[in-house]
């Protein structure tokens, strides 16, 4: 007993469990171990308090750490122990990887700043010369501007001069007016009824020039071999209407010159209508006069199986009215 | 990121399921010795990658030559932390080791080991300063040496210039506070 104490003693034990003994050191500790109980419990009671101290100094590895290890030992569960070497390599190769993730994402933002950067400089490179056009065409405007004043200039001095020539009275012949108004800086009575005018033939123009555009279209219409002329038939009397229509391009025209429809009066007009499945459909209201155009435009349709035109009281009505109707023809061929 | 819940089970459970290689023993073994093993590892290669290998290739040493371990022989840490510290002192004793680190003298202050790894304390273990107010320093000194920095005691001894009978007293005292501080 006196002498297992001392072998306790000694701090072999201690030796032993940390692993500084020779093989033959080892052999003995384990072998008095076995023999000796106390010898055994002290060993366990050293193990036990390394194993707290090496608690209290542990230090968490990196957390992706775990993950990898796990992986490798269930993964190389059958595999030999002379393997490790081979796998702590892959695994190097799995680390970085967990780096290069990272790296990716500051590419991909550095990328897109750089995208951003280009995007920003194009946009202020647009509005800068945008600038620029706006200001040139304030300098424009400005220019035309002063050219106004300067021609407003000169009519007054004109107009000056006429009035001296004819002693102040209204003037006959014309000067050189644009259609501009300058508030406030014309007072004087003949400019002003010179520019009105000039304002009212330029709308005569206007309108005449649109005339003529109406005229061909109509004249393109009835070159168009789509369009079919009906001649609608007098319901009560002999009177008849020729209607153009051209079911393709949905257009429909009444010709005045060759309806023989009295004329209205006031209260009344001409409503046209087309009968599709049986119900007539409204085309618009027309008047009949001795100083009318030739043809008038109505609202179409491209499937009709015939027309008729009722008069109605001014406006026209929803429904026809029945009793008044006053041609009809058919749509077929 | 958040803690995962850690495996654990008892030293037996463990043994046995560690014998049977399953799934669990590996994530128990992992989450219960995984910061043990590495406080010991980083403390004696001094470099965080490093240990890391390390703590990789204890596991694999310990799942594959599972069955060479006995429990009749001692307790299961210190068949682990054997395995690691071996590793380790077998790193920084191989010639890539040393020629990687030639500028770098081993420290003999262990202190300064965990001087350079301080945020590496748990403040949690408020323990700690008690513990080391028990230890004297001359036994923390050889305790680490040997523990911590993978000497022999006969290396502690020419590197302390101390009798070899006085680094086994001192580290026999060193290992008796610990026990009655644990205790």
């Amino acid at each position: 007993m006196e002498d297992i104490k001392q072998y306790i003693e000694s701090g072999i034990l201690e030796l032993y469990i940390l692993d500084t003994l020779n093989p033959e050191e080892k052999l003995e500790v384990e072998s008095m171990a076995a023999k000796y109980p106390a010898i055994q419990k002290e060993l366990d009671e050293i193990s036990q308090a390394m194993e707290l101290y090496a608690e209290q100094n542990a230090v968490e590895p990196s957390e992706n750490l775990r993950e990898t290890v796990l992986n490798q030992l269930i993964g190389t569960t059958q595999e030999p122990v002379s393997v490790p070497q081979k796998n702590i390599s892959e695994n190097k190769k799995v680390i970085p990887l967990q780096a290069a993730k990272q790296t990716y994402f500051y590419k991909y933002a550095f990328a897109a700043s750089i995208a951003l950067l280009l995007v920003s400089l194009a946009a202020l490179f647009n509005m800068y010369n945008r600038l620029q056009e706006s200001r040139q065409q304030l300098v424009t405007l400005q220019l035309q501007n002063q050219k106004f004043a300067n021609q407003v200039n000169f009519q007054e001095s004109q107009l000056n001069q006429y009035k001296q020539q004819s002693g102040g009275t209204a003037l006959q012949k014309p000067v050189f007016v644009d259609s501009v108004t300058v508030k406030g800086k014309t007072n004087t009575p003949g400019l002003i009824a010179m520019q009105s005018e000039l304002k009212q033939s330029k709308k005569r123009i206007l309108a005449l020039e649109l005339q003529n555009k109406d005229h061909e279209k109509e004249l393109n219409a009835f070159s168009d071999p789509d369009t079919r002329f009906i001649k609608l038939k007098g319901v009560k009397d002999s009177s008849s209407m020729l209607l153009a229509w051209n079911p393709e391009k949905k257009q429909l025209w009444i010709n005045k010159k060759a309806s023989t429809l009295p004329a209205n009066d006031q209260q009344h007009q001409y409503q046209l209508w087309a009968i599709r499945k049986l119900k007539p459909i409204s085309l618009g209201v027309f008047d009949v006069r001795k100083t009318d155009s030739i043809m008038e435009k109505m609202a179409s349709i491209d499937k009709a199986s015939a027309f008729a035109v009722t008069l109605e009281p001014r406006g026209g009505s929803e429904k026809p009215t029945m009793k008044q109707m006053m041609v009809m023809g058919f749509a077929h061929k | 990121m958040i803690k995962k819940r850690k495996i654990s089970l008892s030293e037996e459970e463990l043994i046995t399921a560690l014998q049977q290689h399953e799934k669990i023993a590996a994530e128990a073994l992992y989450d219960m010795y995984s910061s043990s093993l590495f406080g010991v590892i980083i403390r004696i290669v001094q470099n965080n990658e490093l240990a890391e290998d390390i703590l990789q290739e204890t596991f694999v040493k310990i799942w594959n030559s599972f069955p060479s371990y006995s429990s009749d022989k001692g307790r299961l840490f210190t068949w682990m932390v054997n395995i690691a510290r071996n590793l380790s002192i077998d790193k920084i004793r191989s010639k890539d080791y040393k020629n990687q680190t030639k500028n770098h003298e081993l420290e003999i202050n262990v202190t300064s080991i965990d001087a350079s790894r301080n945020t590496t304390y748990r403040p949690e273990l408020l323990g700690v300063k008690d513990l080391l107010d028990k230890l004297r320093p001359e036994q923390k000194v050889i305790l680490d040496l040997v523990y911590f920095k993978g000497y022999t005691h006969l290396e502690a001894a020419d590197e302390l210039s101390i009798p070899l009978g006085t680094i086994k007293t001192r580290l026999r005292m060193a290992i008796i506070q610990l026990r009655k501080y644990f205790n």
